[in-house]
């Protein structure tokens, strides 16, 4: 072999500098990425927003994160949905001019513009237009999908929902409410990825940093975030983040989990401070957890896999915990970060810095770096 | 949104339902929708004895907590006022801060959820999953 083709050979994970988690995505694998960054990176504010509607950025700490996106396929967005030749106008909206709508009704009824059948169901899209007058306020536009988010004043908008219907609308926001909005530069465009949110407000973890690293911080009282996509895999898992333990010992503290009743997959902290993964044949959880702790205000990597003969825990680059796989049954739709999934119970008290989650183990060598790469993000040299 | 403020609000059992729907009824539809739902006992036991939220608020309920009349007014009359009155008389309420006696001396701290829970001798309600 000619040595100029020798990188061209090797795995380009092995010795790599620039390890990046969506590395781990490049074959559409499925699973979700979110990462904490610095404003100096510039990308602070594209992926979290204050709210679960994505109306409104994170542009500082100590700002709630009601939405935080999954990266595995970076920040692109899908192609435009939105043709101005596809538009329907329903009640009694108009087209002003080519990409130029009114959305009107006199006395309150249905009126919306529209491109029906645009949309697929569970997907995320963002949707941004201009406001360009308002001759009657009435309670606003909204998309019919999501539920909070209502545009009043003018300006250009954005929102970021999961389609539950085929269309993409953009309406008057309330029966009975007149309304007469001028809009123009709409945009809709798919957002890959199981984006995470919180749409109670007190529940939503705070971004914060300690002066040099990024983190959510979880207040252990009733933070969490919930996708609903992603989760219920069967033949593999893979779970990776930096957290910093800020309290909770002696009690259960979930950090990922898409299980059901003795289905499906749970990370967490266990009532005895090990790091424990369990996953549910649909009549039991198999559980394995480390002999290390993870003990308040210590920081430090959690990783658990299971690579399909085996469940597997370790914390940071410590003694691998293991036990025989069970043949795993599905867990929901859908995943949560913080608490367990689909009760209030267990919830995390502490710092999530960035982390990694995927339906199938990567192998040894991808995964070493996957946990340097979270413990860099904490300020740990794995 | 930029001028959150921390809260920590925990109500009694027989009050929760009143102050969920005074959150729901007053906040951005669905903003309110899962708070009150972590239990609390005294033995960490099931039937949760309080209900607890916590973390940042808009603003502009914040401004409400604690004034039952305000509150009335928010709610657009929803509920009655002496059932509000009583929500507020029976539920412990902490903003960012909280005074608090150390060493015979009043001090202001800052306010943490934990340590109020383990004041009132509560602890989470926890279910195996």
């Amino acid at each position: 072999m000619s040595p100029l083709m020798r990188p061209l050979m090797r795995d380009p994970f092995e010795a790599s500098l620039d390890f990046n988690p969506r590395q781990l995505f490049t074959q559409s694998e499925p699973g979700a990425h979110f990462e904490v960054v610095t404003p100096a990176q510039n990308v602070f504010a594209q992926t979290m927003y204050q709210d679960s509607a994505g109306t409104t950025l994170v542009t500082a700490v100590e700002q709630p994160v009601g939405l935080w996106l999954d990266t595995k396929v970076g920040t692109t967005r899908g192609a435009e949905l939105w043709s101005d030749g596809a538009v329907t106008l329903q009640g009694e909206s108009t087209r002003v001019s080519a990409g130029v709508y009114r959305i009107y009704s006199s006395a309150g009824a249905f009126s919306s513009v529209r491109i029906a059948g645009g949309a697929t169901v569970g997907k995320t899209y963002e949707i941004t237009f201009t406001i360009d007058s308002i001759a009657v306020a009435g309670n606003g536009i909204t998309i019919d999908w999501a539920t909070g988010q209502r545009f009043n004043t003018t300006g250009q908008k954005r929102c970021i929902v999961v389609a539950s219907t085929t269309d993409l609308p953009i309406r008057r926001d309330s029966a009975g409410v007149a309304v007469d909005y001028q809009i123009s530069n709409v945009s809709f465009r798919e957002l890959p990825g199981n984006h995470i949110t919180q749409g109670t407000t007190p529940s939503r973890p705070t971004d914060a940093t300690d002066g040099t690293y990024y983190f959510q911080r979880f207040d252990g009282i009733d933070d969490n975030l919930i996708s609903a996509s992603g989760g219920g895999g069967t033949a593999g898992f893979l779970f990776c983040a930096a957290v910093t333990v800020s309290g909770g010992s002696g009690a259960a503290r979930t950090l990922w989990s898409d299980a059901g009743t003795n289905t499906g997959y749970r990370v967490r902290i266990n009532a005895s401070n090990q790091l424990e993964l369990a996953a549910g044949n649909g009549t039991a959880f198999t559980s394995v957890a480390t002999v290390a702790t993870l003990p308040v205000t210590e920081t430090h990597v959690a990783t658990a896999w299971d690579d399909g003969t085996n469940l597997n825990v370790q914390i940071d680059n410590g003694a691998i915990a293991s036990v025989a796989r069970p043949a795993v049954a599905a867990g929901t739709s859908g995943f949560t970060m913080g608490r367990d999934n689909g009760a209030a119970t267990s919830f995390f008290n502490g710092r999530m810095y960035s982390d990694t989650y995927r339906q199938s183990d990567c192998g040894d060598t991808k995964r070493a770096m996957l946990k340097r790469w979270h413990g860099q993000k904490a300020g740990l040299s794995l | 949104m930029t001028d959150w403020i921390r809260y920590t609000l925990i109500v009694p059992a027989a009050y929760r339902d009143i102050a969920w729907n005074l959150a729901n009824g007053i906040a951005t539809p669905g903003s309110a929708e899962g708070m009150f739902t972590v239990g609390l006992s005294a033995s960490g036991a099931a039937p949760a004895t309080h209900f607890i939220s916590s973390g940042q608020i808009w603003p502009e309920f914040a401004a409400l907590l604690g004034d039952a009349q305000a509150t009335y007014d928010a709610a657009g009359g929803q509920v009655p006022l002496a059932q509000i009155q009583a929500l507020y008389a029976n539920s412990v309420i902490h903003g960012p801060t909280r005074e608090v006696v150390q060493d015979g001396q009043t001090v202001t701290v800052e306010t943490d959820p934990h340590a109020v829970i383990a004041e009132l001798g509560l602890k989470f309600v926890q279910e195996a999953v």
